[in-house]
């Protein structure tokens, strides 16, 4: 074995230090994660099947009403007239319409309880037309909660099953860490370029680097429903973009099949060059139902990084920090 | 996948983990990220992921195996909020507090502190805890090329580091 082999495995032994062994506090640690796992599990879920079952109903009825011989109601939702062939107009979805105040609690057809802190995003999120996406905080009988507490969402608002009002699909709780408490989202990028946009949520945000989470609409066999998109272990992908002149990460899609490339400089310690990593990922999968329970969302995979350098003395640019590259826009800046 | 089979991982498997391999994967995660505490919640919350998912049908084939792959993922996610926390608090003037003094660290533990994270976590898995080439691409996610490119960087900068033969 090479001097070196030996050398780093005898001195990584000396080194490590492991802990002591178990001592049952660390088992119901464990448990105690487990716990408080499956529990936001059937939160997700039971907000997942209120949201299929409201759906449903609410398409029966449309279906009993347009075959029953009625007359049509005018309705406040602006829907396209309904047709009983598959020729679908094109359906224009109800925006909820935010308050100046966002303390203000109001309550939305399709959620479960009265919301505030709303913040709006349009896009082209299920793929056949604008609609509207929102994080919200869920309120209580107390009215709105201060800032990061109570538990928030990402909603959008989707065709029901007529496909010709709308709906809601929701998912949650998130889990934020800005400087208020409160996601928000943020923007609405394309990141694998089927012409459906994707939306970013940010979810943690310090002075000047923030990190967001990407979600989808996505067709299930029960209908529509919004999914995170994972890492390869599973966890809800967590960006980073912004940073200071000492280190600085960044977002862009100029990789070749429209790859998404998340990279990262660090200033060297003589502060002459910037040394940046590089990692592009594709949007891999499919998602799958299991019985009653999503199990499978898209999963963003690595492909092969790279390291280059930029020499702060030559004109060489940095990578391009730009999420629009993969396109949409952002509405909702960070605040400075 | 079946959801009626039994889960792969109950309390027993839980309670061997934490006294057989639990410690190990700790020490390797503070290898890599320079903080246990740190370290012991990325490997604990790990293990009840794994615990949860497999009581949802997932079958997890190698339980330490997993464990570290999600632990050195939390690890970094939590190294970048801590970073941005960091600069949150910078920017509101509140008190900072410095690493640990390098005199108290091993050669090693210097040397190995300057190479990137990838390098690092590799370096970690390949020589600390033993795993092959091929279980250190499923463990960090990306190709057997590239972890072999990224060892001989980090065998050669350690080599130069610590002032060996390669």
């Amino acid at each position: 074995m090479p001097p070196i082999d030996e050398r780093l495995q005898r001195d990584l032994d000396r080194a490590a230090r492991p802990s002591a062994p178990d001592s049952g506090a660390r088992f119901e640690d464990v448990e105690r994660r487990r716990a408080r796992r499956t529990l936001t599990r059937k939160v997700q879920t039971a907000a997942l099947v209120t949201v299929v079952l409201v759906g449903t109903a609410a398409g029966f009825l449309a279906l009993l009403r347009n075959f029953s011989g009625a007359e049509t109601p005018a309705t406040r939702a602006t829907t396209s007239p309904p047709t009983a062939t598959a020729t679908r107009s094109p359906v224009v979805l109800q925006e909820i319409v935010l308050p100046d105040d966002p303390t203000k609690v109001i309550s939305v057809d399709g959620l479960g309880s009265p919301v505030c802190r709303g913040s709006e995003i349009q896009g082209n999120f299920f793929g056949g037309g604008t609609t509207y996406a929102y994080v919200f905080t869920e309120a209580s009988g107390a009215g709105c909660p201060p800032a990061g507490g109570g538990l928030q969402v990402l909603v959008v608002v989707v065709p029901d099953a007529t496909g010709h009002s709308s709906s809601l699909v929701v998912t949650g709780p998130l889990d934020c860490h800005t400087a208020d408490g409160v996601c928000y989202v943020w923007a609405d990028p394309d990141i694998d370029g089927d012409g459906k946009n994707e939306i970013a949520v940010v979810t943690t945000q310090g002075a000047s680097t923030m990190f967001f989470q990407l979600y989808e609409v996505v067709t299930t066999p029960n209908g529509w429903a919004v999914s995170p998109i994972v890492a390869p272990d599973g966890a809800p992908v967590s960006v980073a973009e912004g940073g200071s002149v000492t280190h600085q990460d960044g977002v862009n899609c100029s990789g070749p099949s429209n790859s998404f490339i998340e990279w990262s400089a660090s200033l060297n310690a003589d502060q002459t060059k910037y040394l940046i990593h590089s990692q592009p990922y594709r949007l891999d999968g499919d998602y799958e139902s299991g019985p009653g329970v999503f199990t499978t969302s898209r999963v963003l995979q690595p492909l092969t990084p790279s390291d280059s350098t930029v020499d702060l003395n030559t004109d060489r640019p940095m990578p391009a920090d730009d999420i629009t590259s993969c396109g949409g826009s952002i509405p909702n800046p960070p605040s400075p | 996948m079946s959801r009626d089979v039994a889960p792969s991982i109950d309390e027993t498997t839980i309670r061997a983990f934490l006294s057989g391999p639990f410690p190990g994967i700790v020490a390797a995660v503070t290898l890599v990220e320079g903080s246990r505490a740190a370290a012991e919640d990325s490997v604990a919350e790990a293990l009840a992921r794994a615990w949860e998912r497999a009581e949802h049908g997932e079958q997890i084939e190698s339980l330490p195996a997993w464990v570290t792959r999600v632990a050195l993922n939390l690890s970094k996610s939590r190294l970048r909020r801590m970073r941005a926390e960091a600069k949150a608090r910078d920017r509101a003037g509140a008190t900072t507090y410095p690493a640990p003094p390098p005199e108290d660290r091993l050669d090693v533990e210097r040397a190995l502190a300057t190479l990137p994270r990838r390098q690092r976590q590799a370096t970690v898995l390949r020589y600390y805890l033993g795993f092959d080439i091929a279980e250190i691409a499923v463990a960090l996610g990306v190709f057997e090329g590239t972890i072999k490119t990224t060892l001989h960087r980090a065998r050669h900068a350690m080599a130069a580091a610590l002032g060996e033969e390669e």
